[in-house]
């Protein structure tokens, strides 16, 4: 019962659209059928193969962009976590630069980095380190709160503190602060190929848009949505098996 | 306590400040890549005065006002229904999931194809993007009402109506917030977005022309005005939240 | 008022379980409360005293019997509000001040200078003058009780259905919130079923003691109180008072071995 409804919506939904499609709209600039979408994904993927090289483009620069914002942000986030003097200086930078539409510093990145990956890393960078770092952050405030007690009572040396007690029981949040960058790093990669690429998903999408070609164009919409969420349930499953003792744990 | 951070936030902000200025007259021939602050202060009185930047501003401020608040009114009400009738929940789910889960940015061109170049697409860019969280979030607000306030509810004798008006409305008002914060920003991103893809007036059409022309001071001042931007309309959520809801501790960022 | 102003007749409670045999809460409970009484009702835990107090209210609906309040049957949540019921924990409406919480049940049914007057009344009642205006997060425990105390008084109903009202409070608390309440009871003179698991607070408070069965819930014995108004803690040091203390606590004692014999706990 529960599932039939969801399949019932899934199916209605893409009957509507291929019916507005054909006969409503009957326009193929404005829309067109999701066979059509599934057919050029088709044709994409496995017959002329011309998505592979966006697809690893947007990939290398999303990869970069994540493992540079995870080895920046968990440290930082820590930092900040365990000195009040550390969080008290950088906060309202962070604030700052955390509020502010990713988009404006696009052009500025683009000016210092060129337009090579360099700049494009920079945007995803920008855009996957405040989840992290936050996440970071409220995870060892919480833990260290409640474990620091404890680990005085054992003897524990500050370092050991950190390694055998902190560190562990800060994982869950730093897990969930990946989960929430996966999203945002898509965005970024999104824009970051907006300026000046001439491969990559968001290219293609751009591209797509400008010569007002609609298969393309849903073929690439779709593909960041399957991403994102294959993004986002790989780093769930990473973070029930690592960390099975708390499974609805969520950091805001 | 309170007040240390604060005077030393204010100190890290004047301390970065003085820093760029002189590290940027110092070390930089021309102010291409890092304009000083001062410059880019002289080009914000500037551009001021010359009343562009007003026209810009406005045009941001009045797509953003325009599709958020649409964007409130149906999202709290499609997020009611979908926390109180589990059918409606089932029927709407996979769909606003998928929106969800899709970078906001993708779907800019092809609101762009299908509304036109005008303000009218960029207010359906920020309330695509605002409706879809207020509606997830209200309906999480819904569907986690503490039971016990039902029954209070029901021993009141308080109609439907009632219910709805003074129990799970209010209830849900943290979690519509939370999801406002969140729009808030993503809202932000794309409609500077859709402004740089096409538009010929909006803060984001300024950032376009600015990059283009490699003028930096008008570059900076953008960048400004848009941070100013975002911490403005997450502030004033902050403060909404902290008057609305102040049995809550509110989150930081 | 002639008559009872509680009269409960073959109330039963069960719960269907899919294939098997419905699971029976309670069976066959009858009780008649008269005007101005105070009856308290201890069990084991898990007995179903607090489903009973619920069924009472209309919140839950018996599986069969009736309910009357002054003679009129009541089926399901009716319209009129006769009943007033104060919740064990915190339910307490956190966007809503102490005197918002209590105007609950009188909003649309008085204007609002009347409503507000009697608000700041029952407040007053309560001794909570002068927090008419802070939130519940602002409020101890006790004094969160206090304003549920007063939001069900407010409504002045026909009969107060009092929950464990004092389960979560600290013993100091617990103790000086049980005089309090002697003395409110004494000034409203209103008509109480407490539902409890501790003994002596149901004895200090009460005209009459109903001791439960273990589930199904059946009443296993009942008792008059017969120690003299107004009470202090002293009582508590009355031969009377340890002697009754005694017999119930003997009682639920059997019923909880009882109950464990069927089951493996």
């Amino acid at each position: 019962m529960k599932g039939m409804l969801r399949l019932a919506s899934i199916a209605g939904g893409l009957v509507l659209w291929h019916v507005l499609a054909v006969w409503v709209i009957d326009d193929s600039v404005l829309l067109v059928s999701p066979l059509v979408v599934v057919a050029k994904g088709y044709e994409m993927l496995f017959v002329t193969a011309d998505l592979y090289p966006h697809l690893f483009a947007s990939w290398w620069i999303f990869f970069y962009g994540m493992i540079l914002a995870a080895l920046v942000g968990i440290p930082v986030g820590f930092l900040m976590a365990l000195s009040p003097l550390v969080r008290d200086y950088i906060a309202p930078w962070m604030t700052a630069l955390y509020t502010t539409p990713r988009i404006a510093f696009a052009p500025v990145l683009l000016l210092w980095f060129g337009i090579d990956i360099g700049s494009k890393i920079a945007i995803v960078f920008l855009g996957c380190v405040f989840p992290i770092l936050i996440n970071s952050f409220y995870g060892m405030r919480v833990v260290s709160r409640e474990f620091v007690e404890v680990g005085r009572s054992f003897r524990l040396s500050g370092g050991r503190l950190f390694l055998k007690i902190l560190l562990p029981a800060s994982v869950p949040f730093i897990l969930a602060g990946l989960r929430l960058a996966v999203g945002r790093g898509l965005t970024g990669v999104a824009i970051a190929e907006w300026f000046g690429a001439t491969e990559g998903l968001g290219y293609l999408i751009f591209f797509a848009g400008q010569t007002l070609n609609m298969p393309i164009l849903f073929v690439g919409v779709a593909v960041f949505g399957v991403l994102g969420v294959l993004g986002f349930q790989f780093l769930q499953i990473i973070e029930d098996l690592a960390t099975p003792w708390k499974k609805e744990l969520e950091a805001k | 306590m309170q007040q240390r951070g604060l005077r030393r936030g204010l100190l890290s902000i004047l301390g970065g400040l003085i820093l760029w200025e002189v590290l940027t007259r110092l070390l930089l021939e021309d102010e291409l890549l890092i304009p000083p602050p001062t410059s880019v202060a002289r080009s914000l009185w500037k551009l001021s005065f010359a009343g562009e930047l007003n026209r810009h501003l406005y045009a941001t401020l009045f797509e953003f006002a325009c599709g958020f608040s649409t964007a409130c009114a149906v999202g709290i009400f499609l997020g009611y229904l979908m926390g109180r009738y589990r059918w409606f929940d089932e029927l709407m789910d996979p769909w606003i999931a998928t929106l969800y889960s899709i970078p906001v940015i993708a779907f800019v061109p092809l609101i762009i194809i299908w509304f036109g170049i005008g303000l009218f697409s960029k207010i359906v860019v920020v309330f695509k993007i605002t409706a879809v969280a207020i509606m997830l979030n209200t309906a999480a607000g819904i569907k986690n009402i503490d039971p016990v306030w039902l029954e209070l509810s029901r021993s009141m004798r308080l109609s439907p109506w009632e219910t709805t008006a003074k129990i799970r409305l209010p209830a849900a008002l943290p979690y519509i917030i939370t999801g406002m914060r969140l729009g808030v920003g993503r809202a932000l991103l794309g409609v500077i977005v859709a402004e740089l893809m096409a538009a010929n007036e909006g803060l984001g059409y300024l950032l376009r022309e600015a990059s283009e022309t490699w003028d930096s001071p008008k570059l900076f001042v953008t960048v400004v005005l848009l941070a100013a931007m975002g911490m403005g309309s997450f502030g004033l959520i902050k403060k909404g939240e902290q008057r609305l809801a102040p049995w809550r501790e509110s989150a930081e960022w | 008022m002639a008559g009872p102003v509680l009269e409960i007749r073959n109330l039963t409670k069960e719960v269907p379980t899919g294939n098997q045999e419905p699971f029976v809460i309670f069976k066959n409970i009858s009780l008649i409360v008269k005007e101005g009484e105070f009856v308290s009702i201890v069990g084991p835990s898990g007995c179903g005293k607090t489903t009973l107090l619920r069924v009472i209210n209309g919140l839950l609906s018996p599986s069969s019997g009736q309910i009357y309040i002054d003679g009129k049957e009541q089926t399901g949540a009716g319209k009129d509000l006769v009943m007033g019921f104060v919740f064990q924990g915190a339910s307490l409406l956190p966007w809503r001040t102490s005197v918002k919480n209590v105007l609950l049940g009188l909003e649309g049914k008085k204007n609002s200078g009347e409503a507000e007057e009697i608000a700041r009344f029952y407040l007053s009642l309560v001794g909570l003058s002068g927090f008419e205006h802070h939130y519940p997060h602002q409020l101890s425990g006790g004094m969160q009780q206090r304003v549920n105390l007063a939001r069900a008084l407010a409504v002045d109903p026909r009969i107060l259905l009092m929950d464990e009202p004092f389960a979560a409070l600290d013993a100091q608390t617990r103790t000086f919130m049980q005089l309090e309440l002697l003395r409110i009871w004494s000034q409203t003179k209103k008509t109480v079923i407490f539902i409890t698991h501790m003994i002596s607070e149901a004895i200090l408070l009460s005209d009459r003691v109903i001791v439960f069965s273990h589930r199904p819930g059946r009443v296993r014995s009942e008792f008059a109180v017969p120690l003299a108004r107004p009470r202090s803690l002293d009582i508590k040091s009355d031969r009377r008072f340890v002697e009754l203390e005694n017999v119930v606590w003997k009682q639920i004692e059997e019923e909880v071995r009882a109950a464990r014999e069927g089951s493996p706990i």
